[in-house]
């Protein structure tokens, strides 16, 4: 069952935990990076022809001749959009790593509604399978979980950069995107990050990996076949390769966690074993570490680089 | 290198089918992965392959190839050796003689042999055949040709040195006719010395087209041993003294074989009673021989034993040498007993006679001066002497007649012989010993016709007998019809004497003198008079008791009963012990056993020192695989042992598939 009975009652138990955790912080009182009629000074940019002229800081061009803009930063609600990996490649092993990512977004969706925000989920592959609109409320709850036991782990491949295409075509106002996927994506990460990067939202990855994908028990002649394309590979594996093997993935691993360091993006990579409520409370400990951060990155806070192995 | 089993070289051909095997595409396990991705960037440095690319378990094929090679070669049995050495015939022979005993650092001399004999047994070929000999002075095939060798190797456990010389000659001789319609035979002779002249006849032996008329024997001489200094009794006889019957002269030779001086003692026993102890010093390469002259009437069983035998006595500052060989530091003889002579002298009365026959040792004498009315009056003596009284019917046994004046049923007088003249004397007999009567003044004879056959051993220039033997079935008579009275033959020396030969020939003095046996021959001894004649079996006793039983022959008309023994293999004093048929064997006989010593009494087996330093034959030997050395085949096996464990371990560490 992919939510137990008590399945409410450890999301509140998370719940209340958040709030613990970032007191004074809730959501819908946060700032977003969205400059607009705010009132207070967020920077300047070049003045441009059609620019309101109210916002020309004339003491800039008295004193410098140069035309800025002032910008405010706009209060307004923080918008959580939840973009779950459906490929193939989640039905590993019986799907336990698509399971876990669905606990994980049904908790995430229900701390950001039980604080006030906005919440969408969009199931991707090689492109936007499945949406459930913005929506508010802690009541939103059971047609969020509704909608995520609808899904399967039937689509093509891993596209990350078509989904967040998609995504973005879908023009949703910026806010905090959740990706929760294995990431393996043989376009890699960084271009579908890049873009959602470019459009001011702030990113966290969430990359849910079997524990026979980070060592394969996998010796002697085997033929191994591709669940997302459907790829046979006739190999010989002896210990060698699987060091190598085992590099390899953990350099893509590293990859990961070292693109989110490098321009500030939460991450949390996890196996799937890992039950959802160890592996969010983990993201918030974590998170909590980091308070003293200068960015302004709205709630919910999650954890950044945070990783449980 | 060759093979012992070529054709197992074939087994390499299994490296074709594991070969195939391994190029083959094998049915795989199919296994979904989420991504491959990251397998694809593993073997991105090694695309997809051509056939020979195949190989992807190079490693496992070739230890596998490996070890399959190793099995083959084991399989093959390879062996060192040259291909001269692979005659398909071989014939060992072992020197099986006493001087084999010689003791080394390692064991005998013969053991040495059996030794490398065993060793060249361990290097046989599958079908490659030997034959092995015993050589002492009678040959022994102790195998014939088999190729099986845990056979030969139990053949040449069991065969055991003798205390006989050798003939290397026969051995030979016996190995070529077994290599006859072989062509590619070979001899291996394994004996300790052998001198150039006798190898070089021995070799002369083997290429003899008379013995092997189509095939060349080859014969490699193995030397086993070293030289050593030895000193040895090579003679050793007794026998009763001609003119004392109560005493005996013993012959004793030493030899020494050695370089150097040498000292040692002599110790004479009879039946282990110290007789006589000599102290001898010889030169090197002396051979001395002392007689010694004893006493007694009993008989018995006379040793003579070295001891204190010590090389280099000038040299203290040098440990002594010790004498390797044993075998010849001990000697036996049987002395025969001299049992008393019960002589009945028939006489009207002559004191020269009686003072004559009293007068020889041994003699009981008992006297009549006339003739017994009954023929039992004669039974109970060994010797009658019968003095001018003869009855018509002579009784049975042995007779001395002197001066007859009847007749009797062997002779018959006519008349006298006036003044015989003697021209001839049969001085061969043994009752002519020292005697001549050429100087006996005898004015006349009786002249005797013989009506049975009669042997003269002394006649007149008238072709009259003086003296003469009639031998029948019941009488051995010896008869002169010299006169006592009338010639001074009782004056003269010779009177004793001639009745001394007489009495000595009548007791079978002859048997008394019976020479010691030598070893590795048999032995052939008159059947004793005291034996019963229902005795039809023997049973021969070595000196180291075991036994066998012989069948005794039956005399014929023109041999009398007599016991040939086997082979005397063993120096020491053989009992010959009679049975009859109605006796169980286990019993005791009533008759004395017969005794028999035998005697290694040989110079050439004394001598322990090699001629000739020459190594023919040991360099072959020196390739055979020795029992301490690991055959090839085996350090195959254990590196095929090695290559398994090794794959063992690289698939269970997946360094290999």
């Amino acid at each position: 069952m992919l939510f137990p009975a008590d399945f409410m009652t450890r999301l509140e138990y998370l719940s209340l935990m958040s709030r613990r955790v970032f007191r004074g912080q809730l959501l819908a009182q946060r700032r977003t990076r969205e400059t607009g009629a705010g009132i207070e000074f967020a920077d300047h940019r070049e003045y441009a022809a059609g620019d309101d002229l109210r916002y020309l800081d004339w003491n800039i061009y008295a004193r410098h001749g140069d035309l800025l803009i002032r910008r405010f930063q706009e209060e307004q609600d923080l918008h959580v959009y939840l973009l779950l990996d459906c490929s193939r490649s989640m039905s590993f092993e019986n799907g336990s790593k698509f399971d876990l990512a669905r606990q994980v977004a049904a908790a995430l969706a229900y701390i950001a509604l039980a604080d006030l925000d906005c919440t969408a989920l969009f199931a991707f592959s090689a492109g936007i399978t499945a949406r459930l609109p913005l929506t508010r409320g802690r009541e939103q709850i059971l047609p969020i979980m509704r909608f995520l036991e609808s899904l399967t782990a039937c689509g093509s491949s891993t596209g990350l950069t078509q989904g967040v295409a998609e995504f973005l075509h879908l023009r949703p106002r910026p806010g905090l995107v959740i990706m929760i996927s294995d990431l393996f994506d043989p376009g890699g990460i960084e271009q579908p990050f890049d873009l959602l990067r470019f459009r001011g939202f702030d990113v966290h990855a969430i990359q849910i990996f079997h524990e026979l994908e980070a060592r394969p028990q996998l010796v002697g002649d085997a033929q191994l076949v591709d669940l997302e394309s459907g790829s046979e590979t006739r190999i010989t594996v002896t210990e060698q390769q699987l060091a190598d093997y085992h590099q390899l993935f953990t350099a893509h691993q590293t990859a990961v966690r070292n693109y989110c360091r490098r321009y500030g993006l939460g991450c949390t990579q996890s196996p799937a074993s890992s039950s959802f409520d160890a592996l969010v409370m983990t993201m918030m400990n974590s998170s909590a570490g980091d308070q003293a951060d200068s960015r302004s990155i709205p709630l919910p806070r999650f954890p950044s680089n945070s990783q449980r192995t | 290198m060759i093979f012992g089993t070529p054709t197992a070289l074939l087994l390499g051909l299994i490296a074709l089918p594991v070969t195939l095997l391994y190029l083959l595409r094998v049915r795989t396990r199919r296994i979904p992965v989420s991504t491959d991705m990251f397998w694809n960037r593993v073997f991105e440095e090694r695309p997809p392959r051509s056939l020979w690319k195949q190989f992807r378990h190079l490693k496992s094929w070739l230890l596998q190839i490996l070890l399959l090679l190793t099995l083959t070669l084991a399989a093959a049995d390879p062996r060192w050796n040259t291909p001269a050495d692979r005659s398909g015939f071989q014939v060992i022979i072992l020197d099986a003689s006493a001087s084999m005993q010689a003791e080394e650092e390692s064991g005998t001399r013969f053991e040495i042999a059996r030794a490398k004999a065993e060793r060249l047994v361990a290097g046989l070929f599958p079908g490659q055949q030997l034959a092995v000999l015993s050589a002492d002075r009678e040959t022994q095939i102790l195998s014939g040709f088999t190729d099986h060798g845990p056979a030969l190797q139990r053949v040449l456990a069991a065969a055991t040195v003798t205390d006989s010389p050798a003939d290397l000659h026969q051995a030979v001789q016996l190995a070529s006719a077994l290599l006859q319609s072989h062509s590619d035979g070979r001899i291996l002779l394994f004996t300790d010395s052998l001198t150039a002249a006798n190898e070089q006849a021995l070799q002369e032996a083997c290429q003899n087209p008379a013995s092997a008329p189509q095939s060349a024997v080859n014969l490699d001489v193995v030397r086993c041993g070293t030289s050593h200094p030895n000193l040895g009794l090579t003679a050793f006889e007794v026998r009763r003294a001609i003119t004392d019957p109560l005493g005996y002269e013993v012959l004793l030779e030493l030899t020494n074989a050695a370089d150097i001086p040498v000292t040692a003692t002599v110790q004479l026993t009879l039946n282990d009673v110290l007789v006589d102890v000599l102290s001898l010093s010889l030169a090197p390469d002396e051979s001395s021989s002392r007689i010694l002259r004893k006493l007694s009437a009993d008989g018995g069983i006379l040793r003579a034993q070295l001891t204190d035998i010590d090389f280099r006595p000038d040299v203290k500052s040098t440990f002594p040498l010790q004498d390797a060989l044993q075998a010849d530091n001990e000697v036996f003889a049987v002395l025969a007993e001299q049992p008393p002579l019960k002589v009945l002298l028939a006489s009207p009365g002559n004191l020269f006679l009686r003072q004559a026959l009293l007068a020889m040792p041994r003699v009981e004498l008992h006297e009549i001066s006339s003739l017994p009315q009954s023929q039992e009056a004669w039974a109970g003596h060994d010797v009658i002497v019968l003095h001018q009284l003869v009855p018509r019917e002579l009784p049975p046994g042995n007779l001395l007649v002197v001066d007859p004046l009847t007749d009797c049923e062997f002779w018959k007088l006519s008349g006298l012989v006036r003044q015989p003249l003697i021209v001839e004397q049969q001085s061969g007999s043994p009752l002519m010993t020292n005697v001549d009567l050429t100087n006996v003044l005898i004015p006349q004879a009786g002249r005797l016709q013989f009506l049975q056959k009669a042997q003269n051993l002394i006649l007149t220039d008238t072709a009259e007998s003086l003296l003469s033997l009639i031998q029948q079935p019941q009488h051995r008579c010896v008869v002169t019809p010299l006169s006592l009275s009338d010639s001074d033959l009782p004056m003269r020396t010779v009177f004793p004497l001639l009745i001394s030969n007489a009495l000595q020939w009548f007791s079978g003095a002859d048997a008394l003198r019976t020479a010691a046996a030598v070893t590795g021959s048999s032995a052939t001894r008159p059947f004793p008079a005291d034996w019963s004649e229902s005795i039809d079996r023997v049973t021969i006793r070595s000196p180291s008791g075991a036994e066998t039983t012989a069948i005794v022959s039956a005399g014929t008309a023109i041999s009398e009963p007599a016991i040939t023994t086997g082979l005397l293999r063993e120096r020491g004093v053989w009992s010959i012990i009679p049975h009859t048929a109605a006796r169980p064997r286990g019993q005791p006989a009533d008759s004395t056993p017969l005794q028999i010593a035998a005697n290694l009494t040989n110079q050439s087996e004394c001598d322990l020192r090699f001629p000739v330093e020459s190594e023919s034959g040991t360099a072959f030997l020196e390739s055979q695989p020795n029992s301490r050395n690991m055959p090839l085949w085996l350090l195959a096996v254990c590196l095929a042992t090695l290559l398994l464990g090794a794959e063992w371990w690289l698939y269970q560490r997946r360094l290999i598939m």
